[in-house]
């Protein structure tokens, strides 16, 4: 469902000169599973999210998302997935409904203010349809973008950060809720830097460091590879010192 | 272009505007010049009316008919009474006169009058008096004056606007998610550029025709044409310059640039007219139908569209 091969990305920085943020990764993310990438704060993460979701172009590599070229068709690879930044991404004086009822319409759903209306149900925003979202709490914002980013039925959805201040009931019920959406047979990426969040819910785990992927697989296999037992001692033997 | 993205220019121009609206401070910097502006009119109107004096001069029956001539050629008019002080006291005439002695209150033609009276008996001084207040037509031009300087505040706005939409969205991450939509990347700027240039030019044509009502503004349908290749061109400005930014990553630099340019635009107007008047913004000050420069404004807009899209795919 997703294939990432050989990606790189540059940057200009200027006080550091060029920095290469991606440095060649390559990963596969299958229908139906949860891919957690972790990684320090300048791993390459987010980049590597905003590559798949066309708003960083990649200088070097491939992306395949749904089975759609993501340089040769920007736009239909965007009709296949959906993004959502670490950002609330919810403008203050719009309501809950009139975000996703437009996005709603703009993708072409049919009722689109009963989809939006529905999915806003399911994510218990009901009692704020009618509120600004500039009034909303974190976690109901964060509702509100998962809806607004299920809106229509996306094959591929990438997360960045999603619990990201959260409570820990917020936490689980946002988990609870991407576990769902893979057992649709979405294909899904996490970004995170929580490990507790990311054992529970991800199938497979990638952790990045220096824009690479530093170790791959599920939770056993990253621990019997690393000699450790528990996912942080993992990251930390894995990225050590650069965890910043 | 297709049917979707016809579409969401459509509605996402339309969200944009109402999100303007739903802004107090963006609203209430766009009814104030205005708003300020007529209620001042207003309430000077007001305190004239309440002192307004009688029209007529207080003269006596025995006058000399060739005064009497000379004040009416004045566009003033003698009213008969016998006693002038009197009449004076009684605010019945704004000025009284026998031919030799004056009386008068504040009213600024009264120097006229002097001049008038010295004339007659061969004094060596009088009086310059070339007094007489604006009629409506004559105070056309000061209220066109009145409305390039609401003009000028409403294009710094424009590039205020164009650089603020961008950034703020870009913080809050509403912006990626509607770049992430899948649109052409310009769709999102020149909705932007849309929506502001709509609201602008909405706010600002009310302006003119609110003074229009109040002193009269000479050739005020240009002068919204003219206001309109502004705003639009200065929100065309602000897209361009906004670059990278962000209001936490740095916005001072960009938005000073962006005021620079639209001050040195305008600049052109007032240095070079015959060049200013096809140009947007520089036009509110060189003259001309205004049709040009709302034109270019719109190859502007363009253009910032598709800066905008560039942009957005290296960030």
């Amino acid at each position: 469902m997703i294939e990432i091969r050989d990606l790189v990305k540059r940057f200009d920085a200027p006080s550091r000169g060029t920095v290469t943020a991606v440095a060649g990764l390559t990963l596969r993310v299958e229908g139906g599973e949860v891919y957690g990438l972790l990684g320090p704060n300048g791993a390459g993460k987010t980049t590597t999210l905003r590559m798949l979701a066309t708003l960083a172009d990649p200088d070097e590599g491939s992306i395949v998302v749904a089975g759609v070229d993501r340089l040769k068709d920007p736009i239909g690879t965007r009709e296949r997935l959906a993004y959502v930044p670490a950002e609330a991404g919810l403008p203050e004086k719009l309501t809950p409904m009139e975000c996703v009822r437009l996005f709603a319409r703009i993708q072409g759903v049919s009722d689109p203010a009963k989809v939006a209306g529905a999915l806003l149900d399911r994510m218990g925003c009901t009692p704020y349809l009618e509120t600004p979202c500039g009034e909303l709490s974190t976690g109901m914002k964060r509702r509100v973008v998962l809806a607004r980013a299920l809106v229509h039925q996306p094959k591929v959805l990438l997360l960045d950060e999603p619990t990201d201040g959260l409570d820990v009931p917020g936490r689980r019920e946002v988990l609870a809720l991407v576990r769902e959406q893979a057992e649709l047979g979405r294909a899904i990426i996490l970004s995170s830097h929580i490990m507790g969040e990311v054992e529970r819910v991800v199938d497979r785990i990638g952790i990045m460091n220096k824009g690479q992927l530093a170790a791959e697989g599920t939770l056993p296999e990253i621990l019997e590879k690393t000699n450790t037992a528990t996912l942080d001692d993992a990251f930390v033997a894995l990225v050590g010192a650069e965890v910043t | 272009m297709n049917r979707r993205v016809a579409l969401a220019v459509v509605l996402l121009t339309a969200t944009l505007i109402r999100r303007f609206l739903r802004e107090g401070f963006v609203l209430r910097s766009l009814v104030w010049p205005a708003g300020l502006a007529a209620g001042t009119l207003l309430m000077t109107l007001l305190v004239v009316a309440m002192v307004k004096e009688s029209q007529f001069i207080g003269v006596p029956a025995d006058l000399d008919p060739a005064l009497v001539e000379r004040l009416q050629e004045e566009g003033w008019t003698p009213k008969i009474t016998d006693d002038l002080e009197a009449t004076m006291r009684a605010r019945q005439s704004w000025a009284a006169t026998d031919g030799t002695v004056m009386w008068r209150n504040w009213r600024p033609e009264s120097l006229r009058l002097e001049s008038i009276l010295r004339e007659r008996k061969g004094a060596k001084w009088r009086p310059e008096a070339d007094v007489k207040m604006p009629t409506a037509s004559e105070a056309a031009p000061q209220g066109a004056l009145f409305t390039k300087l609401v003009a000028i505040l409403f294009t710094l706005y424009g590039v205020v606007f164009g650089l603020g939409m961008v950034a703020r969205d870009r913080d809050d991450g509403s912006l990626e998610a509607e770049l992430a939509l899948p649109l052409p990347h310009w769709v999102a700027g020149a909705t932007r550029w849309l929506a502001a240039t709509s609201v602008l030019s909405l706010f600002f044509s009310f302006s003119v025709v609110l003074f229009d009502a109040i002193i009269g503004v000479e050739q005020g349908g240009a002068l919204i044409r003219h206001g309109i290749a502004a705003t639009g061109g200065a929100t065309a400005l602000g897209l361009i310059a906004v670059g990278k930014a962000g209001i936490k990553q740095g916005f001072s630099g960009p938005l000073a640039g962006g005021l620079t340019g639209a001050m040195g635009v305008m600049g052109v107007g007032l240095a070079m007219p015959q060049v200013g008047s096809y140009l947007p913004l520089a036009s509110l000050f060189a003259g001309g139908s205004g049709w040009i420069p709302v034109a270019i404004a719109m190859g502007l807009g363009v253009v910032a569209s598709a800066v905008f899209s560039f942009r957005s795919a290296r960030s």
